[in-house]
């Protein structure tokens, strides 16, 4: 096709200037890569720390638990086999990575004179520590001999207590029964997450023991915390599950997005920040590609009215331009992605070391890694590439319509490219 | 001659161009008509109208008053895509210099009203090497016109303007560029053309050299017909 032919050639006609903009374009795609990259980077391990630590991708509850966090409200499965039974029905059927039973309450704790308020939280160690990482190195000791009333503490609130491993911990709290729930256990280890509001007041126990204490059946629960392969689909799995025939009557499971809405809404933020990142670059691309049109069909006013003489008709003329800016836009989208591989390889490998400025950091109640790994998403970076590819033929447009609009007499008459 | 077909008409043709306060008469009155096969020269100084009086026979540009037809086409009524369909089915161009496109080769150029018009690749290719053949151009066909003198550069024009053996070649002073001989080696290849071809040829020039190649004169002067006269050497 003579258009084709004519846009491919005359982008070599003065290279210097093509290759500035194919520059210019591949930087803007690299530069969109590596910024949404460490972007996405950034939201992935906000969500993986905000899910992995504690929260779960999604959690059921009796309806009334949350917000108040009622003692009352557990959920029992009416299953046969009890609640390991139907726990292992649920997993199987969802096909879910792991789940975690939970019981809460609040509690006093005290050591000699010392004492502090906490939050306690019974847990299977095992299941726990296949969950979430809250109890990384720690959860082994909870699995301790009955006797032993073994105890978890966050590191700041065994500060509190003057408390160490092995130290003896009076828990008082009130039971289900509406009697005073009171007994000792033993600090068997400390742990750090990170966020000051967990280290500060969580205290955990071994789930039967709490359940105990608090004159709770083996079956009666607050909360399962479950994890699924891909946590962006949360919404989804927690809306099938609530429909589905499994939960107990009294059940509803609730995604990670409603439990933290502050992360959901950080995620759909910076999504739109990807967008308004990619309108940006594409209109400075825009700008230099018009730039570059404007002076091809202005060098070229005396060939396109020759053209036009001859007979080729507006479109075939616009077309060629169109196309010229195409191919000029491909080849920039090629040696940006190129380059923005190139940093991602590092990027994603490496990450961005922020610990000279940041230190340990944590944002919106999650614990954040100060090295910052880009992640690829390629949706966005089929986006950029797209966002890019059509500024610069929007930019060419107007360049091309005023090319195929030249009075060929006056066209004729215009001085001659150098 | 009053059997031969008409090619092109003109019919009290003026073209007015306001220049600030100014009205420029480019054109005043013009009658004039050419015939299939005539190879005439529209001679007069500069200013005269000649380039004016070439682009309003083709619709390049609308007269202010009178009447254009190119064989039974009648311009005055078509719109710009309708002339631009209708230079390219009936009119080839020969432009003074800078004829090419820069970025084709001979081939290609020569090929383009080919291509433009829709003509298959096969017999696209045939007529052009032949036609390029023709205009002494064999072994250059993917010179690029930078790769060209300007003296086959006219040539590849020429090939281009008859390939696709229009009712009409119009040249606006095409040997103005070039050196004598290879003027004149131009003009014999158009007049060569025009007698094995039967196209009609119509040519600006203020070079005497030039005219006396032509079978037929018409004079302008400001804007107007002073002379329309066959060339006795050529009956």
């Amino acid at each position: 096709m003579i258009v084709l032919r004519l846009g491919w050639r005359n982008l070599w006609r003065n290279p210097r200037r093509s290759l500035i903009t194919i520059s210019a374009v591949a930087c803007g795609f690299a530069f969109l890569i590596t910024l949404i990259g460490l972007m996405v980077g950034l939201a992935h391990q906000m969500l993986s720390n905000g899910t992995e630590l504690l929260l779960g991708d999604a959690q059921l509850h009796h309806r009334d638990y949350l917000p108040k966090r009622s003692l009352y409200d557990t959920l029992s499965p009416e299953t046969p086999g009890g609640l390991e039974d139907w726990m292992d029905q649920l997993k199987a059927l969802l096909e879910l990575d792991h789940l975690s039973p939970r019981v809460y309450a609040f509690g006093l704790l005290s050591t000699g004179e010392l004492s502090a308020g906490a939050q306690l939280m019974g847990v299977d160690p095992e299941l726990e520590a296949g969950l979430t990482s809250f109890l990384e190195g720690v959860a082994e000791e909870l699995t301790g001999s009955a006797e032993d009333q073994p105890l978890l503490l966050g590191d700041v609130l065994a500060q509190e207590l003057e408390a160490t491993v092995g130290s003896e911990i009076a828990v008082v709290t009130q039971s289900v029964d509406g009697s005073l729930g009171n007994d000792l256990f033993h600090v068997s280890g400390i742990f750090h997450t990170g966020l000051r509001h967990l280290d500060r007041s969580l205290a955990v126990f071994p789930l039967r023991d709490l359940q105990q204490l608090l004159v709770l059946d083996p079956d009666q629960i607050h909360e399962i915390a479950m994890s699924i392969e891909d946590p962006m689909a949360a919404d989804g799995f927690a809306d099938s599950l609530n429909k589905s025939a499994i939960l107990p009557p009294d059940g509803v499971v609730q995604s990670w997005g409603d439990l933290a809405p502050q992360l959901r809404d950080y995620i759909g933020l910076a999504r739109g920040m990807y967008g308004f990142l990619i309108v940006i670059i594409a209109l400075f691309v825009a700008v230099g590609v018009l730039n570059t049109m404007m002076m091809a069909v202005f060098e070229r006013t005396r060939e396109i009215g020759l053209v036009n003489a001859l007979g080729m008709r507006p479109w075939p003329i616009v077309n060629s331009i169109l196309l010229e800016s195409f191919f000029l836009g491909v080849l920039g989208l090629g040696a940006g992605m190129g380059l923005g591989a190139w940093a991602m390889a590092y990027l994603t490998t490496r990450g961005l070391n922020l610990t000279r400025w940041t230190g340990e950091l944590s944002m919106l109640g999650t614990r954040m890694d100060p090295v910052l790994k880009a992640v690829w998403d390629w949706d966005y970076v089929l986006w950029s590439a797209v966002g890019l590819l059509v500024s610069t033929l929007l930019a060419a447009f107007f360049p091309a319509l005023r090319a195929a609009r030249l009075d060929p007499v006056e066209a004729l008459a215009a001085p001659v490219e150098g | 001659m009053g059997s031969k077909e008409m090619i092109l008409r003109l019919q009290d043709v003026s073209r007015m161009y306001e220049q600030g306060q100014e009205t420029v008469r480019a054109l005043d009155n013009v009658t004039l008509s050419l015939e299939k096969g005539e190879f005439v020269a529209i001679a007069g100084p500069s200013g005269s109208g000649k380039t004016t009086l070439l682009n309003v026979a083709v619709g390049l540009d609308r007269p202010t008053q009178g009447k254009v037809w190119i064989r039974d086409h009648y311009l005055n009524s078509m719109n710009t895509h309708a002339l631009a369909r209708l230079r390219l089915e009936e009119v080839g161009f020969i432009f003074q210099s800078y004829n090419l496109v820069p970025v084709l080769n001979a081939e290609e150029n020569a090929e383009l009203i080919l291509l433009l018009r829709g003509v298959p690749r096969q017999k696209r290719k045939t007529a052009v090497l032949q036609i390029l053949e023709e205009v002494g151009l064999a072994g250059l066909e993917k010179r690029r016109p930078s790769e060209l003198s300007g003296g086959q550069q006219q040539r590849v024009a020429v090939a281009r303007a008859i390939a696709a053996e229009p009712a009409l070649v119009l040249a606006d002073e095409p040997t103005a560029n070039l050196d004598s001989e290879t003027a004149l080696s131009l003009l014999k290849l158009m007049e060569k053309l025009n007698q094995e071809h039967a196209t009609t040829f119509l040519f600006s020039t203020h070079d005497p050299r030039v005219m006396k190649r032509a079978h037929r004169i018409i004079h302008l002067v400001d804007g107007r017909v002073d002379r329309d006269e066959p060339q006795p050497s050529h009956g």
